[in-house]
């Protein structure tokens, strides 16, 4: 099932690079409508390095370096460094790029088939999460979609293509620097 | 000398038509803040939702992989935010009800305006990237208009920067960025 095929991800992955593309889909009035579709590129390495690079339709880079989290925006002008901390624990990005003790954050449970996939449900077991469930579509052992279900009942489709597992990666792949002329704001770092 | 007479308008027909002020429109984009929290430096990366009608304002803050965060609904009521897991909280003043529970003030009924390029309630002049060069005052607020963009021949803000000393969040800095604009 979905959950195996997910294990057997998590333990054989130590990197993996792709392309998404991200679509919420709100429920007007009874009507299912899918709204504002951005993609672009993700890139990770095992525990708690990404790059999840929004191109279309703005240019927005949410990176970790292992230490640090750097949020810029393009149009904003801005990049705001955070401590990674436990800022990744019950975020999507700790399903994908944290450390692979998943079941220290998430309860896990296999759901079965659909739309030619095998998929599995993790349920954050920190209530402070923004999440209420994220569902995990697996197809031929690798991560197809991620369905994103926040506490108001909206939901974030995230579709994975392209994906490359464990490539090539340059040793400093994940060191961020700030583009040129971008405002650079510390937060949480004076004590 | 020359560089006192004003510049000389450019040809009429390419101006953008004025812009008028909507009483029903549907707005998204960005934003940042930057404030204080027990006296540490903090700061917030946004995608907001913005739905106006003369009857009330509804605004969804999301995080960029969009989950929803908070809702702001204010009407003749008063304000009535509702965070994710939290049970929704009342408040006459929507300003105080933001910095009680995120932290950190949205000017909601300054940004009715400032959003749409307006800084006086009779949404008489607008203003425009030629008139915006420096920084205004409004509400205790520096407002400075950093970039604006045409769509079908018609002008408006994209990105306004906001900046106020505050109690207890200190210096509040804004940065919003306005992608989606409808206005009726």
């Amino acid at each position: 099932g979905g959950l195996d095929q997910f294990k057997a991800f998590v333990s054989s992955t130590h990197s993996a690079k792709g392309d998404f593309i991200q679509r919420q889909i709100k429920v007007v009035k009874g009507e299912v409508k899918l709204s504002n579709q951005s993609s672009g590129t993700f890139m990770f390495a095992r525990p708690g390095k990404f790059i999840w690079l929004y191109q279309k339709p703005y240019d927005q880079l949410l990176q970790a370096d292992g230490e640090k989290l750097y949020m810029y925006d393009k149009d904003l002008n801005q990049v705001t460094v955070k401590l990674l901390g436990t800022a990744l624990s019950s975020s999507p990005a700790a399903i994908l790029f944290g450390s692979n003790d998943l079941e220290k954050n998430f309860t896990l449970k296999d759901v079965g088939q659909k739309d030619g996939m095998d998929w599995l449900q993790a349920t954050p077991k920190d209530k402070d999460s923004t999440f209420a469930l994220i569902s995990i579509g697996m197809q031929d052992g690798v991560p197809r979609e991620m369905d994103l279900r926040d506490t108001f009942n909206q939901t974030t489709v995230i579709l994975l293509q392209n994906l490359e597992k464990n490539p090539v990666l340059k040793p400093d792949q994940f060191k961020f620097t700030a583009p040129a002329g971008a405002d650079v704001f510390n937060s949480d770092v004076k004590h | 000398c020359s560089s006192l007479t004003p510049s000389s308008p450019t040809n009429a027909s390419q101006l953008p038509t004025t812009r008028e002020y909507h009483q029903q429109i549907e707005m998204s984009g960005r934003l940042s803040a930057q404030y204080e929290a027990n006296n540490k430096p903090q700061a917030v990366h946004i995608n907001f939702s913005w739905s106006q009608t003369p009857q009330q304002t509804l605004i969804t803050l999301g995080s960029p992989t969009g989950q929803t965060l908070a809702t702001i609904l204010i009407n003749a009521q008063g304000a009535q935010l509702t965070q994710a897991d939290k049970a929704p909280r009342f408040a006459s003043d929507a300003n105080q009800l933001f910095i009680d529970m995120l932290g950190w003030p949205l000017p909601i009924a300054g940004l009715k305006d400032w959003l749409q390029g307006f800084i006086t309630a009779d949404h008489a002049t607008p203003i425009t990237e030629a008139t915006s060069n420096n920084a205004l005052v409004v509400d205790g607020w520096l407002l400075r208009y950093a970039s604006w963009q045409t769509e079908n021949n018609v002008e408006r803000p994209k990105r306004l920067d906001l900046s106020r000393q505050t109690e207890p969040a200190g210096l509040v800095s804004l940065r919003i960025v306005v992608d989606e604009w409808n206005g009726q």
